[in-house]
């Protein structure tokens, strides 16, 4: 009884122990709340002294330890040009796919969000301001900057989201350890390389000679599919694409399409001649984690211009690419900022996002912190750590941006990005359909019954695992049943009053 | 009948045996491999027999987190959640036994009824947030979902309608003593078997817990362990996958992503390994005690 | 008369319902005010309209559980593996908890319960880890150290259906015995050991006192437990049933189970209606079945029933 009575004593103390760290902590979180709420009655009354305070929540697998400080210096920034005052929510981003949605539903102090991975479903929540009109009033930069590409955002012909400046031009092609190649002295051949049927040789010649490698892997493991980057454009999901990256307006069943049969022979052929591993439909590690350890050599993925540098350094080994056709311009929303629908100061939020994109000293400040403290420039005009400081022991390196071109570049970037970037997506040619965004709200039911569909045949088909002779009529019969075609007409009607057909 | 005993130990011992082994060998194979190096594992296979040792894995994950910080708020969080949870879940439990007791019927269906429906993440997400404010407060870790559960209560429930005599409850009665002593002085020291049991579930959940964390905490200094642990797990999942060609991703590219999913597992655990046999003394005296006594 | 004697009745109990209340108050904030929630069922969510005030559009959200072809395999498998879950969960745990009930030795009890509990203490992602550990084509325990030595064919696991519904039953156990059986071992280590020192004298063996004196005992929580279990028989384990086996394509016909399907449908387009009317849907189902339950027990011995 005694115990019970002393544990029960302290059950009770901690939990006032905590009862008092709870309201400490809470006080500290409604602080900045109250006196924004306070200055946004202040600046009703005096429009002159007018600072109003957004919230921006942003995933970052950086530090932010130092994150007070830096704010501090974004805001001196801000306020005397903008007259805003900006505070940043990071958060890991394992948290940020957590929270992600309980954000959107309008519970939070949100102004701007970051999207990554689209922000169609925030749209149909209703949780995007339309920036239409604030776009063009305050977001001149961003118009400059992105041009055509903006369209990215728009849904209907209206602005929701503010695209990230990023790497619009693209196509699927091959990514390979080109030490290995050098090795075997098939340079020459691979600069030959034209299609995926040209791979195969080379294939062979690795096994042979490199039987611990793994010729051919999946990209990111499983939890993408094999041809998630496909030649074509995909119009947001894959049920209907525009072949040739969209060369015409005619939206076709890709799983039908003899494109897609071939793709999926060779990978068939890859995996019964063992250049890819009988497991690969559930491979749990990337390429770049595999290749690491000598343990892969080639695989499919998304390549640009900057593929080849990037994964170099990123990998740490020397990496050649083989584009497979040339790069098109296609919509990107991957990473976009939208504003919350509720918030109090639409304007405020446009003005800041502008100014995030042309002002490079404010680029600089979120993306890296305060020169000389979280980062020094280099002789070439990079950015780096400061000496003795690392990745892990540095206190503020958000790496969060909006735009490519405006903050200087890290160290292990290439030098010459901005450059390559503006040319890369001026010169591209553009898929028709870029811009389009397809609101699935009429085909929701079809759309689940379709994803089930998919996740039971599609890694199989196109990582070689399943026979295309006997599974692929199979998955377009399952297709069919669910409901593709619906989707497919419906998409093509969106389409068509897209391009004002 | 000793002969007829022994040999009956002896099965008990050997089925219990092969159940270890059974539970015991993918652990080992966990301790190993998350000691291997990764290059190993993905040429030579997981192996019981390491071929070299490799502890990059650990050093991240101690260099990077505040994995102590962590560690203590969870076990804080496990000890008062337990302790509190136990006593709401007695008490609640116990009243559902009284036969007589106006309301019993719809009270028990009341509780039993949040087992089968629930309003969803969303709507609870709401409610804590906005009406109780305790995103990123202590109570966040201890409250949601946690505190109290049907199934602790039915169980509990039928523990003490099953090995409390009424008869001994009504002779307390008849000496004078009231509901709240004859609760915490008889009730309770006959039902340390179930109570030890709920307490250890409820470490448990408390232990594993990394839900909470991830929906109501933004503030560092209050990630427990698990959440800690599944954030560095996720990140390094995602920079693993990434193509983004920002600065971090470059950095954080050299981390082991198998061997790190591993040693996370181990991280994780060993505190509570550490802790079990202090606490399964006083577990297994609640299960003897409780015998001799009913 | 009648109403007098309810007053006089709540004068007597009063102190019971103060030690439920902390519990109950508990369990209207944390489940009751939530439940509203349910109403999103029947709505398109939108941020403007919040929960009450979102447009409503009837049955809409439940027509994708039923509108497919896969709605009966996905039901049977729910409903095979649940059943499988809760009959062999009896055996597994009882007998788990009644040897070591009866094990003289209380070292090697404590060493073999702390043994089997490990398994708890780890995340189902780790759990998932680690069956690939074992069953992987290349680098797997199985194929590189038992079958390539023995000179058998590999097995490439994740793609053959015929082996998961063994797969994943053991995995469950594997987990879940522990903990499940902790819950017994406390009800028969509370059994009164005079019963069993009268049915030794009376001649019993160890076979007759467990039928005769363990298994009446711990009727009321095999009961308790059961009816609990099948109340969530439309529910599964998520974790279980789509990281265990690696969200396999080729193996979905016997590992996808209403939750998987749900989630593999609502992955790309969150909607919040959907995800609740499948929630609403499984309760519905599991509250029938409980309550049918119930009333079966009831009958049989109402001292048994839960409500």
């Amino acid at each position: 009884m005694k115990k019970i009575t002393a544990l029960l004593m302290m059950a009770v103390m901690l939990v006032s122990l905590f009862a008092g760290c709870g309201k400490s902590a809470q006080k500290n979180d409604a602080k900045p709340e109250n006196t924004s709420e306070k200055t946004t009655e202040v600046a009703k009354n005096t429009e002159s002294a007018k600072v109003e305070k957004i919230k921006i929540w942003v995933p970052t697998s950086g530090k932010y330890d130092d994150i007070d400080a830096v704010m501090a210096k974004v805001n001196e920034i801000t306020r005397a040009k903008i007259g805003v005052e900006v505070e940043f929510c990071p958060l890991q981003f394992g948290q940020w796919f957590g929270q992600y949605s309980l954000l959107l539903s309008g519970t939070e102090d949100v102004d701007i969000m970051a999207n990554y991975g689209g922000y169609l479903n925030a749209y149909s929540q209703g949780a995007c301001l339309d920036l239409t009109d604030l776009l063009n009033e305050y977001g001149q930069d961003i118009i400059a900057t992105e041009g055509e590409y903006l369209k990215g955002g728009m849904i209907d012909g209206r602005q929701y989201a503010i695209p990230i400046y990023a790497a619009y031009a693209w196509n699927m092609g091959l990514i390979y350890r080109q030490d290995v190649v050098d090795e075997l002295g098939l340079t020459d051949q691979v600069a030959n390389v034209k299609t995926l049927e040209d791979w195969e040789p080379i294939l062979a010649a690795v096994k042979e000679a490199k039987p611990d490698m793994t010729p051919y892997v999946m990209n990111t493991g499983a939890t993408a599919s094999n041809f998630q980057y496909g030649t074509w454009d995909d119009l947001g999901n894959n049920y209907g694409v525009l072949l040739d990256g969209g060369k015409t307006s005619e939206v076709v069943n890709l799983f039908e399409s003899d494109e897609y049969a071939r793709l999926c022979k060779i990978m068939y052929d890859w995996n019964q001649k063992g250049y890819s591993s009988k497991d690969i439909q559930t491979q749990t590690d990337g390429f770049g984690t595999l290749t690491q350890n000598d343990a892969a050599f080639s695989t499919l993925g998304q390549t640009d211009f900057n593929t080849k540098f990037y994964q170099t350094t990123s990998i740490g080994k020397p990496i050649g690419i083989v584009m497979l056709g040339d790069a098109v311009g296609r919509t990107y929303n991957n990473v976009t900022y939208t504003v919350m629908s509720n918030t109090k100061h639409p304007e405020a939020c446009m003005k800041f996002l502008n100014l995030w994109f042309s002002d490079t000293e404010l680029g600089n400040l979120i993306k890296y912190g305060i020169e000389g403290t979280h980062y020094v420039v280099n002789g070439d005009g990079m950015a780096e750590y400061p000496e003795g400081q690392d990745a892990n022991s540095c206190t503020y390196h958000l790496g969060a941006s909006v735009s490519n071109t405006v903050a200087i570049r890290w160290v292990t970037e290439n030098p010459d990005y901005v450059k390559l970037l503006n040319d890369a997506n001026s010169s591209a040619r553009r898929s028709v359909a870029l811009g389009f965004a397809f609101n699935t709200d009429s085909v929701t039911n079809e759309i689940t019954q379709l994803d089930n569909v998919r996740a039971k045949y599609q890694t199989g088909l196109e990582t070689g695992v399943m026979d295309p002779d006997q599974y692929l009529p199979e998955f377009n019969k399952a297709l069919k049943d669910a409901g593709i075609d619906k989707v497919i007409a419906e998409k093509q009607a969106q389409l068509d009053a897209y391009l004002g057909k | 009948m000793v002969r007829k005993d022994l040999g009956f130990q002896t099965i008990c011992h050997l089925v219990l045996i092969i159940m270890s082994v059974l539970v015991l060998f993918p652990i080992a194979l966990l301790f190993i491999s998350s000691m291997s190096p990764e290059s190993d594992i993905i040429k030579y296979g997981y192996s019981l027999v390491p071929k070299s040792f490799d502890f990059t894995a650990y050093k991240y994950i101690f260099k990077e987190g505040s994995v102590f910080h962590s560690y203590f708020i969870t076990i804080i969080v496990t000890f008062t959640g337990t302790i509190v949870s136990i006593l709401i879940t007695t008490m609640l439990s116990y009243t559902l036994t009284v036969k007589e007791l106006p309301g019993r019927g719809i009270l028990s269906f009341l509780v039993l009824f949040t087992m089968l429906f629930s309003g969803g993440l969303v709507p609870s997400y709401m409610m804590w947030t906005t009406l109780f404010h305790i995103k990123n407060t202590i109570w966040a870790l201890l409250v949601p979902n946690m505190l109290c559960n049907a199934f602790h209560i039915m169980i509990t429930r039928s523990f003490f309608q099953n090995n409390i005599p009424p008869a001994i409850l009504e002779s307390a009665r008849i000496d004078g003593m009231n509901e709240f002593g004859i609760f915490f002085k008889m009730v309770l020291p006959l039902s340390t078997p179930i109570i030890a049991t709920i307490g250890f579930m409820k470490a448990l959940m408390y232990w594993n817990d990394w839900t909470n964390s991830l929906y109501y905490i933004t503030d560092k200094n209050l990630v427990g362990i698990q959440a800690l642990l599944n954030n560095m797990l996720t990140n390094v999942k995602y920079l693993a996958q990434s193509m983004d060609a920002s600065s971090v991703a470059t950095d954080v590219a050299n981390i082991p992503s198998l061997s790190m999913r591993l040693a996370i597992a181990v991280v994780g655990m060993i505190p509570m390994i550490i802790l079990y046999p202090f606490f399964q003394k006083y577990y297994m005296k609640g299960l003897t005690v409780g015998a001799v006594k009913g | 008369m009648k109403k007098k004697n309810l007053s006089s009745r709540l004068k007597k109990y009063w102190p019971f319902y103060i030690m439920a209340l902390p519990g109950l108050i508990y369990f209207f904030i944390n489940c009751y005010i939530p439940m509203s929630g349910l109403i999103l069922a029947f709505e398109k969510y939108s941020v403007s309209g919040g929960i009450f005030g979102s447009k409503k559009i009837g049955l809409q959200n439940f027509k994708f559980l039923f509108s497919n072809a896969d709605a009966w395999i996905m039901t049977r498998n729910t409903l095979l593996y649940n059943l499988t879950f809760i009959v062999l969960g009896l055996v597994i745990s009882i007998m788990t908890a009644f040897l070591l009930h009866e094990l003289k030795s209380s070292l090697s009890r404590k060493v073999y319960q702390t043994v089997i509990l490990f398994p708890s203490l780890l995340s189902v992602i780790i759990v998932s880890y680690l069956v690939n550990a074992i069953l992987a084509g290349d680098t797997g325990f199985i194929n590189n150290h038992i079958l390539i030595p023995l000179g058998l064919e590999p097995v490439s696991f994740y793609s053959e259906k015929k082996w998961w519904p063994f797969i994943l039953t053991f995995v469950h156990f594997w987990q879940m015995t522990g903990t499940s059986c902790i819950l017994y071992l406390a009800n028969i280590s509370a059994i009164d050991t005079s019963l069993y020192e009268a049915a030794s004298i009376d001649g019993a063996g160890r076979w007759q006192s467990f039928t005769k004196i363990t298994i009446p005992c711990i009727v009321p929580t095999i009961i308790t437990l059961t009816i609990l279990a099948v109340g969530k028989i439309f529910n599964s384990d998520f974790g279980l049933f789509y990281q265990v086996p690696m969200n396999s394509g080729a193996i979905i016909d016997v590992t996808q189970t209403i939750d998987t399907y749900v989630y593999r449908g609502l992955l790309n387009t969150s909607n919040l209606g959907m995800t609740a009317a499948a929630g609403f849907y499984q309760s519905v189902v599991g509250f029938c079945l409980v309550f049918f339950t119930n009333m079966l027990v009831k009958k049989i011995s109402k001292e048994n029933a839960m409500f």
